[in-house]
């Protein structure tokens, strides 16, 4: 059964859950002060998100899970530090992205990694081309690569993504149009 | 109107396709995809990435990956200052010092050192009477000894805060 004082943390989630909902900030700050149901619904609100940018990084569900869990237990480790003054969701990314990006530099490299069977549904025509696009999207050079992910899968503005990498959104458009370029490349060659 | 070749198009496409680029620059563009078939094709693959690279799934998160995580943070100890230890740490180190006092304290300790341990052979050796220490050397080693568990407590604190569970068999345990 589900707590009043859970039910009264619930986040903004969308899950007609009808109590008072609080922001991931005030979340965040809770928390950081040793509020383990806060922390709770935090994670909550943010494993669908963090398991699918996990997911972009390793394109292996189990994994992806082990990934996830590391983002969320660095969150938990971290939080006392994190700065209630300045927005919670770039310094979260950030957190996450450097997260995946150390997991996989640490990751014994395979020949191949191929997405799952079931992560996908569609005619087979379509399923190789997102498997086609999935797989150069992860030969992608990181610089590249991360905007990318932030944008299109996480649905980030370009303000955000901006703020997540430390960069201009000029800069971070630049390195978009370089990544989808190349991605266009990538896909035109193995088309042709 | 400045012509294009496709060496200067292609670069231009992703920009094109968000409407990032100037009047002059977007009407070449167009001029060059009007008349040239291969970058008109670059171009539909240039329109398409956005939309698919939207679209691209990623299963839905196993229903253990909350009970997983709030298991392993339940393991976590979070780093803390501990303030007790380091006040203690200072005043034991101050004590120490103060008793040493520079130069002349350590020549002072070495000398009380050395004779006690020709005290203690001759004492050995059935030469000598057992040396009764000095109350203040006492201090000195209860203080050294205090001070070497309190910076033992201290570094197991630290690394208590800074080990820490991970994969999915943490949150399992």
């Amino acid at each position: 059964m589900v707590s009043l004082r859970a039910a009264a943390l619930r986040v903004a989630r969308g899950d007609g859950g009808g109590g008072v909902r609080l922001t991931p900030l005030e979340l965040a700050r809770r928390a950081g002060g040793g509020d383990r149901q806060a922390f709770e619904e935090l994670v909550r609100g943010y494993q669908r998100r963090v398991y699918g940018l996990a997911y972009q990084y390793v394109r292996d569900a189990g994994e992806a899970q082990d990934v996830a869990q590391e983002i969320f237990v660095h969150l938990y480790r971290n939080l006392r530090r994190y700065d209630t003054a300045r927005p919670f969701e770039p310094w979260f990314w950030r957190l996450a992205t450097n997260v995946c990006l150390n997991y996989v530099r640490r990751r014994v490299p395979e020949p191949r990694d191929l997405p799952d069977s079931g992560d996908a549904t569609g005619d087979p025509a379509e399923l190789s081309g997102e498997s086609a696009l999935a797989r150069a999207l992860g030969e992608l050079d990181r610089a590249y690569r991360l905007p990318l992910i932030l944008h299109y899968h996480l649905d980030m503005s370009l303000q955000q993504v901006a703020q997540t990498m430390g960069l201009s959104v000029a800069a971070v458009k630049s390195r978009m149009h370089r990544g989808r370029a190349v991605l266009r490349r990538t896909l035109s060659e193995e088309a042709g | 109107m400045k012509q294009l070749t496709c060496g200067q198009a292609r670069p231009l496409l992703e920009p094109f396709v968000d409407g990032s680029l100037d009047g002059e620059t977007a009407a070449a563009v167009r001029a060059h995809l009007a008349g040239c078939a291969d970058c008109r094709n670059q171009h539909r693959e240039a329109v398409s990435i956005p939309a698919r690279l939207r679209a691209l799934t990623a299963p839905e998160p196993p229903p253990d990956l909350l009970p997983s995580v709030m298991a392993a943070v339940a393991r976590v100890r979070r780093p803390r200052f501990a303030w007790g230890p380091v006040i203690l740490e200072v005043g034991l180190c101050a004590l120490i010092a103060w008793y040493l006092s520079g130069l002349a304290g350590l020549s002072t300790l070495f000398s009380y050192t050395s004779g006690e341990l020709t005290a203690v052979v001759g004492w050995g050796l059935g030469t000598a009477q057992l040396p009764t220490a000095p109350s203040l050397d006492l201090l000195l080693v209860l203080a050294c000894l205090a001070l070497v568990a309190v910076t033992g407590y201290h570094l197991a604190l630290i690394i208590g805060g800074t080990s820490e569970p991970s994969g999915r068999r943490a949150g399992q345990g």
